[in-house]
């Protein structure tokens, strides 16, 4: 901090093309393939040092693709480069931080029981023949700390700060460390308001050092505050790339959006019946004041941005998560749902987001993961394995679930297969109200379809479905009405009129409290 | 599934079956009979220690000495000091038909119970170094230990003698039947003299030095360096450690009373010292030589005192001379060289009854 | 050399012909293995001698005597398959065992109880102290491990302080009922064989905690807390008081291993249970419960129990350094564990390829 930094001022000139030698880090024609899907599309991107660059995209658009990407931690394919001040380079974590790259991940890996200084430096310590120089490396600290005009000091622990003042730390970090690219990857999850200022003023005051910082966000109006440049990515491709003095959020909101809707599922309309299911001002697990019907015979999507809330809404929708005040009706009934064994005897089922950690037995069989979540509604304490079995065979002929009998261990079945076991778990209590969270993650197209046609069934028998999900030609086909929400609150409830990727996604982002 | 399972059991069994049979080197008999007991054939003994114990251990080098001149084929047992393994031994050598059983036991009712067993299967059964308490009619065939009370009296006189008053007293285990013994003894001596003692102070060592030195600091922190004239150590380890403990304390051992029991190698220095007064020779080594006579005129078919004391040989300073080692190879000489009184039928061999 | 090709054509037989889908076939072969095997050595010793005789070890008295000497441990082997089934683990059930059979053999002695009344209590006792640990397991975030080790401690000292530090000596005989031979009378070879009540309610609790987790709701739940808690409590299952309930129930089988235990030697001493809790986890894992809780079943860890009493017997029989059984027991434990694991890797990696495909 000694030394005097000359700064560029941040310019705001239009520009769409590349090719400027001063880039700092710059990706040209990266690609990036998985098997079965391409995350990433001959993309184009450059950062200038001193500039704030903001990524947005919907979800999944290839986002945290390019964060890995940049961080090192994946290899484009075959024919992409990485050029870093000008020299083309093959990264890795490693090589990406000895280089000065540094990535400010969502989820924290700090040490909560160390101090600031320590989280900072470790395993970079500055030492003397061996001896750790603890004076020097709180001086460095604190300098920086007091450059940000942080009121943080070098001997807090870390587990003491909040999100805020961490985030604040790991930006530090940066500064001491002689960082040259930062890259933040939805830096103000669960930020408060003020919180959100000082990040902001920081990131203004450290871009003088000519760090290059690339901000992704789906909160606009911060990427407003702050952008130098935007660049929206969607599908995997690069759409636009604007300058801060071009940005308007319909522009923006167009680019991200765009998908062919013929190209959509087409589901067969139900007609619907009565209320099946109510919640009024349900507060709770993060959810904030939710209040919505659902039909018999509808499906209503929750959409929303990740991090918004609603599988936190969904747990306290089944009684797995407590509420703090709300009230929830099953059938005109007012309903007290303490956990989900409550919610399984009103006739509730909750197809789970992640399968493998929370819907299914792995080591086990077919037929028990199948009889499981019915043993609440059964009667008898003494069962026979023969009628397990023959039970797990019954779903497995009715759902097509390509597995020899009901003997086969879960874990020895493809994505969609399993899925289809978590289906025949909860269609074997013969619920009315279903809680689809994700339904189709990690499954191939041919299996995703005939999950929808078994939703679509499901609606036919009467049912009613409340079905989370971030795929949006999936929440867009499927749903008769959509919830949208934003911060744990719903923000719009779209009619099938309204229904649209650009309604959907207004909503979904754009301003937090700021 | 099934391949994984065929070859995880050939590969255990075959694992269970060469490390059974890994330790063949050591077995001292190449052609062992599985089901003994053929006209001709070497006599089958099973030998089962409570615990892994130098006083068992030593007892245990002799006789098998004594046994391997005989020709008989000797097996050692070594306990955890539970009844569960005692049981499950002697459940073993009767199942192999063993032509006798030697058993130290672990606790008294269920030596009695092992004694029980072996009547019943008909195979000769001594209990060894402790008396286990019987059924009546299912009584051990015989039974060598040392009488723990006159061991105790002896040294109770010894005390009275030198005019030591106010005792510290470091026992074995609280509770355990042949430690209360000789402090009974011990106190009785004073009794029968009408000579008043006062016991200032009663430890517990466990049986060992550590023990031993922790109960003697605790007794000296207690009743001060000047509380006490007399400590009675009932055994040689635990005696290790008191000395140690009194020296720590800058206390010098040969301006007191200090009498054991045990009578150990290592005791016989100390009492050439002049830094312990007394201990009492109680060796395992003549207590096996003992029981291994017994077997002997079993098998032979004469007669022989069945339930007998071994023989306490108090020593002093002046008064040392043909103790009874401890060490099987010196045991084996003084033995040989009628150094001391080993033979069953000697009349200081006392007889007892149940 | 011989035996080897002896070993493999065995197992290879009995695998294929008798066990065919049976969950506890590879700790059955193992044992059955094992016997046969001992039992041929023995006899090839013996022709050498000279000596054409059945082999100890396969004589009925000694069989009948390993279940004898195997039915505390055993009985400890199937509350612990409960246990760990659900995911959780008991080291105190020794001590508790040690503070039972003080507790009962204290009533009948020095206050005077009458017999039924001490059991009734003594059952009481264990329940009250197992369901103790249970609700600190089901309701705090600790380690079962940490809990219950500070159980075994605890119940310790308890039993110390009941007993004085001494031992309390059944001299009527009160316990002896459970001892009696129902086969009085038999004998083979010149020794008396004997089936005592104990050995019988062993294999009858086995039956009955088998047909419990098999047959009924409550053992279904129980594997499901046992493989995924969390999924398991999104199905609707009380994982809280299922993980107490188990605990509970082991605590009914400790009474019961007290109860042996105490007609068994004859006196109620600290270190009658010592050590107990380790034979009953070995039995158990080596029976095929695995440590992570929601595989397994009760006939495994009496297999498990049986198959580690028969190591020393063997050991005996052979007339062996009885110090072998400790390392020869601890690697079959490690084998049990190591071959859990790398059939579980196994059949991830083929689903796996079978993912890519």
């Amino acid at each position: 901090m000694s030394d005097d930094k000359v700064f560029e001022p941040s310019s705001c000139s239009i520009e769409q093309k590349d090719e400027r030698p001063e880039a700092l880090l710059r990706l040209h024609n990266v690609s990036k393939t998985f098997p079965g899907v391409r995350a990433l599309n001959n993309i184009d991107f450059d950062l200038r040092k001193g500039e704030v660059h903001c990524l947005c995209g919907e979800n999944g658009a290839g986002k945290s693709t390019l964060i890995k990407i940049l961080s090192g931690a994946y290899q484009p394919d075959e024919g992409g480069e990485i050029y870093f001040e000008g020299r083309n380079v093959k990264l890795s974590p490693h090589i990406a931080i000895s280089l000065g790259i540094q990535t400010i991940y969502q989820e924290h890996t700090a040490f909560n029981e160390l101090n600031i200084t320590e989280n900072i430096f470790t395993g970079l310590e500055i030492s003397n023949h061996g001896l750790v120089q603890k004076k020097e490396m709180e001086k460095r600290t604190a300098a920086v700390l007091d450059y940000l005009q942080s009121s943080l000091t070098p001997n807090m622990l870390m587990g003491d700060l909040s999100s805020g003042d961490q985030k604040t730390v790991e930006i530090a970090k940066s500064l001491v460390l002689d960082r040259k690219v930062i890259i933040l990857d939805e830096p103000t999850a669960s930020f408060s308001v003020s919180e959100i200022e000082h990040l902001l003023e920081i990131i203004k005051t450290i871009k003088q050092h000519g760090i290059g910082i690339i901000y992704i966000s789906h909160h606009l109006d911060e990427v407003f505050k702050i952008a130098d440049r935007v660049t929206v990515i969607r599908d995997g491709q690069k759409i636009s790339t604007y300058a801060c003095s071009d940005l308007n959020e319909n522009m923006l909101i167009k680019d991200m959006v765009g998908r062919d809707a013929s190209t959509f599922y087409k589901r067969e309309s139900v007609p619907l019946g009565e209320v099946m299911y109510e919640a009024k001002n349900i507060t709770g697990n993060g959810a904030k004041n939710v209040t919505f019907q659902l039909h018999k015979g509808e499906l209503l999507g929750v959409a929303g941005m990740i991090g918004s809330g609603r599988s936190e809404l969904m747990s306290v929708l089944f009684g797995a998560a407590p509420s703090q005040s709300g009230e929830l009706f099953i059938k005109g009934k007012k309903a007290n749902l303490r956990n989900p064994t409550s919610a399984i005897k009103n006739r509730m089922c909750f197809i789970t987001e992640d399968r493998q950690n929370t819907g299914l037995f792995l080591q086990h069989s077919i037929a028990r993961n199948t009889i499981v979540a019915n043993l609440v509604n059964s009667k008898a304490f003494f069962m026979k394995p023969s009628e397990d079995y023959k039970t797990g065979d019954k779903y497995i002929k009715l759902l097509g679930t390509k597995a020899k009998n009901s003997h086969v261990l879960v874990v020895n079945l493809s994505g969609g297969n399993q899925q289809k076991v978590v289906l025949a778990k909860w269609f074997n209590t013969n619920g009315e109200i279903y809680i689809f969270d994700e339904p189709t993650r990690g499954i191939d197209v041919g299996a995703k379809q005939e999950i929808y046609q078994i939703m679509v069934n499901l609606l036919k028998q009467g049912k009613a479905i409340i079905m989370v999900s971030s795929d949006m030609p999936e929440v867009i086909a499927m749903s008769d009405r959509i919830l949208v929400m934003k911060d744990g609150e719903v923000k719009a409830v779209l009619s099938k009129g309204e229904i649209s990727e650009e309604n959907i996604l207004i909503h979904s982002i754009g301003g937090s409290k700021i | 599934m099934k391949k994984m399972v065929r070859l995880i059991s050939t590969f255990t069994t075959l694992v269970l079956v060469l490390s059974t049979l890994g330790a063949c080197g050591k077995t001292t008999t190449s052609a062992t009979t599985a089901a003994g007991n053929a006209a001709g054939a070497k006599k089958q003994i099973g030998y089962f220690k409570a615990a892994a114990d130098d006083y068992y251990k030593a007892g245990w080098d002799v006789f098998k000495a004594l046994a391997d001149k005989e020709g008989w084929d000797v097996q050692e047992v070594v306990g955890d000091g539970t009844d569960a393994k005692m049981l499950a031994a002697v459940e073993d050598f009767i199942s192999q038909k063993k032509d006798a059983i030697v058993c130290v036991q672990t606790t008294a009712a269920v030596g009695g119970e092992s004694a029980k067993k072996a009547k019943e299967a008909g195979i000769p059964f001594y209990s060894l170094t402790h008396q286990p308490q019987v059924t009546k009619g299912f009584e051990p065939t015989g039974a060598v230990c040392y009488n723990w009370q006159a061991d105790g009296v002896i040294a109770g006189e010894s005390a009275a003698k030198a005019g030591a008053k106010n005792i510290i007293i470091i026992e074995g285990v609280q509770g355990q039947g042949t430690a209360a013994a000789q402090t009974v003894g011990f106190l009785e001596a004073y009794k029968t003299a009408g000579i008043d003692v006062k016991v200032v102070f009663t430890g517990y060592g466990n049986w060992f030095a550590q023990g031993g030195q922790k109960a003697m600091d605790e007794a000296i922190a207690s009743v001060g360096a000047k509380g006490f004239d007399g400590v009675y150590v009932h055994n040689d380890e635990m005696l290790d450690g008191a000395l140690q403990a009194m020296k720590n304390a800058g206390l010098d051992p040969s301006k007191f009373w200090i009498g054991c029991s045990n009578g150990k190698e290592k005791s016989w220095q100390w009492v050439k010292d002049g830094e312990v007064s007394m201990d009492v020779n109680q060796t395992p080594t003549l207590e096996a030589d003992l029981v291994y006579q017994m077997i002997q005129a079993q098998f032979a078919g004469t007669t022989y005192k069945h339930y007998v004391y071994s023989i306490l040989k108090p020593f002093t300073k002046d008064a040392m001379e043909n103790l009874v080692p401890y060490i099987r190879d010196d045991y084996m000489a003084g033995r040989a060289a009628d150094k001391f009184t080993y033979k069953l039928s000697d009349p200081a061999v006392k007889e007892w009854s149940f | 050399m011989n035996q080897k090709e002896v070993t493999v054509h065995i197992a290879k037989e009995k695998k294929v012909s008798i066990f065919k889908r049976y969950e506890n076939s590879t700790v059955t072969t193992i044992l059955i293995s094992f016997v046969l095997l001992i039992a041929a050595v023995q006899f090839v010793i013996g022709a050498i001698g000279g000596n054409i005789a059945l082999p100890t070890i396969i004589s009925p008295n000694n069989m009948f005597n390993i279940l004898m000497q195997v039915s505390v441990a055993g009985l400890l082997a199937v509350g612990m398959t409960l246990v760990m089934v659900t995911g959780g683990i008991d080291l105190s059930v020794g001590m508790l065992v040690s503070l039972t059979t003080i507790f009962m053999a204290k009533c009948v002695t020095d206050w005077g109880m009458s017999v039924p009344l001490a059991l009734i209590l003594g059952l009481m006792v264990s329940v009250f102290f197992e369901t103790l640990l249970g609700f600190i397991i089901s309701r705090t975030k600790v380690e079962p491990f940490i809990i219950t080790l500070g159980g075994m401690i605890t119940f310790q000292g308890i039993a110390l302080l009941l007993c004085d530090s001494r031992e309390v000596r059944l001299l009527k005989g009160e316990f002896d009922f459970l001892k009696v031979n129902f086969i009085q009378g038999a004998s083979f070879n010149g020794l008396n064989l004997i089936i005592p009540p104990y050995v019988i309610i062993f294999i009858a609790a086995t039956a009955v905690i088998w047909a419990l987790m098999k047959y009924s709701k409550y053992g279904r739940r129980m594997y499901a807390v046992g493989s995924n808690p969390h999924a398991a409590f999104l199905a609707g299952v009380d994982v809280k008081n299922m993980k107490m309930s188990v605990y509970s129930l082991n605590g009914v089988l400790v009474f019961l291993a007290s109860v042996a235990l105490n007609s068994r030697l004859g006196v109620a001493i600290i270190s009658g249970g010592q050590g107990l809790e380790i034979d009953a986890i070995a039995a158990v894992v080596i029976g095929g419960v695995a440590m992570s809780g929601g595989k397994g079943n009760a006939w495994g860890a009496l297999i498990g129990a049986i198959l580690l009493g028969t190591i020393g017997n063997a050991m005996s029989m052979l007339k062996l350094p009885g110090e072998w059984q400790y390392m020869v027991k601890g690697a079959v434990i490690i084998i049990s564990v190591v071959a859990g694991s790398i059939s579980a890797m196994f059949s991830v990696r083929s689903a796996s390829k079978r993912k890519k495909a």
